[in-house]
């Protein structure tokens, strides 16, 4: 395995830190340095250096010296470690990060350079020949798989770009984290797929299932292999003839679009052969075929979805691999069905993210089923970031990935998408002669391969963190997405406008149109490997005077532990709820004086130095009612009122009722002193 | 009860495909046995799931007066069909009929075809 070593430049906590912008999920951040942290440094002193002043003493002997020297200037006690040549080595502190130490030793004058001495990284480059830049005649692109690999720096000039681009989906720095986990399943709803094609003899493909059942009777004409539902979820081809094309399905050769599409995401990778994929082909892909001649039946689309991820289909067997994600590259001009609306909300309850491409109807609106809820729809841009023209936009679009782009109108495809095919036209052509690749010559463009991008990027996300929920998932790649361009398109393009019906070509994206911005994997996948704090409430009917039970129900990776608690009550609100006893153990104890709502929240550390907080709103209840015969007895409350209807009930309902009004903060304030008055004054009679 | 909205929809993928000029709702594409070039199919959801074909099929066309076949089923609650009628109007009112039969079906919608997104 060829791994090229390079410098990150930061240090391990930092250069795993998470990019973008936080979101209301548990935030992962990386931890300020506590006093067991360890810095590092390489420092290099000037010739001229009292701390070289040579003593009787061997060289690592000298070293320690040096390092106490210059400890006691910056006020750090340091230690020796390696020594590099004469006037350099590493020192080692503690309390302060690498960088903090570096600062403080590189403001002494007789200092010629300290620097943070970091961890590095193995990047994982791919050997995969289609991976790199080809030159002419080689019919791969000159960019290679440009779309794989980190984008250049922002602002950066185009000439300066080299094999890669500003929409580049950065899987590669992703594959230093994780090349994925077989525990993971990607279900790939489409034409089937060629099992024989070298790229897919990873070993993580699994037989899946041929989901298309019959036209009517004995009639198996999308199908196109004879017979209805079964376990074999080859592609036979879904190639129309002249005979078999109408108006609405013109004649056409078969597409192979199961495989292109499953190879993007689970393709072998650092095989020698080939293309990489974007999840390093780590995790396990699962053909369902729900598409043939003319595309496929609602009925069968939805039976694959149910299939896929585990739910019974009557008369087939139970699926042994269920999905944990769940690709569609298809779609119709229609809205969401009911049919659609109930079975993703039925896969989404058991955890399976569903990702689906927009459409290719040049900027019209997003077709089902990425226009449902519960799917993550993935619009595609170009290689600089701008709307592809064909893409479909809308408010449903949670984010954008590419497309291909050819940007020449003859001769080679300039960024198109490298994915495995066949050769043949009708039926498949076995064995190395048809095997090929989609290329700068015999290429396929479309929202069809920016969806397997995103749901690649799932299945690594899915690969360090497995118990993240499908909004989880959602959230994350979208606070993690990076922005838009807003110039460097084609001459005079517009902004990108709400579907209206008529054509949009290229234009620059908004997040109203192109979902939250461009796919960046590593970002997403760092945002999720660490500790993700979360605050499970057991105890069941959280009520006033009665201690609430609280725990982290927090989420760690193999290997990972939570080194830090802290529990801070962000709001009591009318609850007058206090943290009794210890805030910094796994499991905090609330006293709430009062029904009303408090908000709590949990902070995590990891043992990585990750850090991880989330927040829990819990109701309380009043006091329990005594039985109507039994003559009201005062009862302390947290407005030193009580009796048989508490303060805390009225004042609990009166807030429903506002919520429920719309009445104004100010208007409930009011209100609530005088019920709260009345209340009083009730009492007092 | 719920009801799709797509009162339509039926019936203009009914008419689209009795004429043959369509392949949404039809049971088969261009090519396919000529029986089934009058029959529109639907996905309906039952009000009390079953698994069995033959009686969901019986029952539907009962209610729908006209010959309804069982395509296919994605779970006990929601069912492929095919109302095979010999024209436009006749087909809209068969599935208008099964709509009306509220007790047996919560959903009565046209079932479309989806078709890889590559441009």
């Amino acid at each position: 395995m060829r791994r090229i070593l390079i410098c990150a430049g930061v240090a391990a906590a930092s250069w795993l830190a998470p990019i973008g912008a936080r979101t209301p999920l548990a935030q992962n951040v990386p931890a300020a340095a506590s006093p067991d942290t360890t810095a590092r440094v390489i420092v290099k002193f000037r010739a001229e250096s009292s701390l070289l002043r040579k003593q009787a003493l061997s060289a690592a002997g000298q070293q320690t010296l040096q390092a106490a020297g210059l400890g006691q200037r910056i006020g750090v006690a340091l230690d020796s470690g390696r020594g590099l040549d004469e006037r350099s080595h590493v020192v080692i502190g503690h309390g302060l990060t690498s960088r903090q130490l570096a600062a403080r030793i590189a403001a002494q004058s007789d200092v010629e350079y300290a620097v943070a001495d970091e961890r590095k990284h193995i990047v994982a480059v791919p050997n995969d020949p289609l991976y790199a830049p080809t030159t002419a005649p080689a019919r791969g692109p000159a960019v290679g798989q440009w779309y794989l690999k980190p984008p250049p720096p922002a602002g950066s000039a185009s000439a300066a770009w080299g094999s890669t681009a500003p929409a580049a989906i950065n899987a590669e720095q992703a594959w230093d984290v994780t090349q994925g986990n077989l525990s993971i399943v990607v279900a790939v709803l489409d034409t089937g797929v060629r099992f024989d094609h070298p790229d897919l003899q990873g070993g993580n493909v699994l037989p899946g299932y041929d989901m298309i059942s019959a036209d009517s009777g004995n009639v198996f004409t999308t199908a196109n292999d004879g017979d209805g539902r079964d376990s074999d979820a080859s592609d036979p081809g879904d190639f129309v003839s002249s005979a078999e094309a109408t108006a609405s399905c013109g004649r056409s050769s078969s597409s192979w679009h199961g495989t292109q599409t499953l190879s993007l995401i689970g393709g072998a990778t650092h095989n020698g052969v080939g293309m990489a994929s974007v999840s390093h082909g780590g995790v396990r892909v699962m053909p369902v075929r729900v598409l043939g001649k003319c595309g496929g039946y609602d009925s069968d689309i939805v039976a694959g979805i149910r299939w896929a991820a585990g739910l019974p289909v009557p008369g087939l067997p139970d699926n042994p691999t269920p999905a944990r994600v769940i690709n569609m590259s298809l779609g119709g001009e229609v809205a969401c069905e009911q049919s659609y609306i109930d079975v993703l909300g039925q896969v989404n309850a058991a955890g399976v993210t569903v990702v689906a491409s927009a459409g290719n109807s040049a900027g019209h609106a997003v077709s089902s089923p990425a226009s449902c809820p519960g799917v993550i729809a993935v619009a595609a841009v170009r290689h600089i970031g701008t709307k592809v023209g064909f893409s479909d936009i809308g408010p449903q679009i949670a984010i954008s990935a590419p497309g291909g782009n050819c940007i020449n109108d003859t001769g080679a495809c300039l960024y198109p998408i490298v994915a495995a095919s066949n050769s043949g036209t009708t039926t498949p052509v076995p064995g190395p002669p048809g095997a090929i690749y989609t290329d700068s010559f015999n290429y396929s463009l479309g929202t069809s391969f920016s969806s397997p991008l995103v749901a690649g990027a799932v299945a690594l996300m899915l690969s360090v963190q497995p118990t993240l929920t499908p909004a989880q998932v959602k959230a994350k790649l979208q606070s993690t997405a990076r922005p838009f361009p807003t110039s460097g398109g084609t001459a005079g393009i517009p902004v990108c406008m709400a579907a209206t019906g008529v054509d949009q070509l290229e234009c620059y994206c908004t997040t109203s149109t192109c979902g939250a911005g461009m796919l960046d994997v590593a970002a997403a996948v760092q945002s999720v490997n660490g500790v993700q704090a979360s605050i499970a409430l057991t105890t069941t009917t959280p009520t006033a005077n009665q201690a609430i039970a609280l725990a982290s129900n927090s989420a760690l990776n193999a290997g990972q532990s939570i080194v830090s608690y802290v529990w801070t009550i962000l709001n009591a609100g009318t609850s007058g709820a206090t943290i009794t006893g210890a805030r910094d153990g796994a499991a905090v104890v609330v006293t709430p004086t009062a029904a009303g709502v408090f908000v709590i929240e949990l902070a995590t550390t990891d043992n990585k130095g990750f850090f991880s907080s989330t927040t829990l709103a819990v109701t309380v209840v009043g006091p329990p009612v005594p039985p109507a015969s039994t003559p009201p007895a005062a009862t302390p409350s947290g407005d030193g009122g009580g009796g048989a209807l508490g303060v805390g009930w009225l004042m609990l309902l009166l807030s429903a009722v506002f919520a429920l009004a719309g009445v104004s903060h100010l208007e409930r304030r009011r209100a609530a002193r005088a019920v709260s008055g009345s209340v009083r004054a009730v009492r007092k009679r | 009860m719920m009801f799709t909205t797509m009162a339509g929809g039926v019936a203009s993928a009914a008419a689209a495909c009795v004429l043959g000029v369509g392949l949404g709702a039809c049971v088969a594409p261009a090519g396919a046995a000529a029986e089934t070039s009058a029959a529109v199919r639907v996905m309906v959801k039952l009000a009390h799931g079953s698994e069995d074909a033959d009686a969901i099929a019986a029952e539907a066309t009962r209610i729908a007066g006209i010959r309804v076949t069982h395509a296919a089923a994605t779970s006990s609650s929601w069912h492929a069909l095919a109302v095979h009628c010999a024209s436009a109007a006749q087909c809209d009112e068969a599935i208008a009929r099964m709509r009306a039969a509220a007790a047996v079906y919560v959903v009565v919608e046209s079932e479309g075809r989806k078709a890889r997104s590559t441009s």
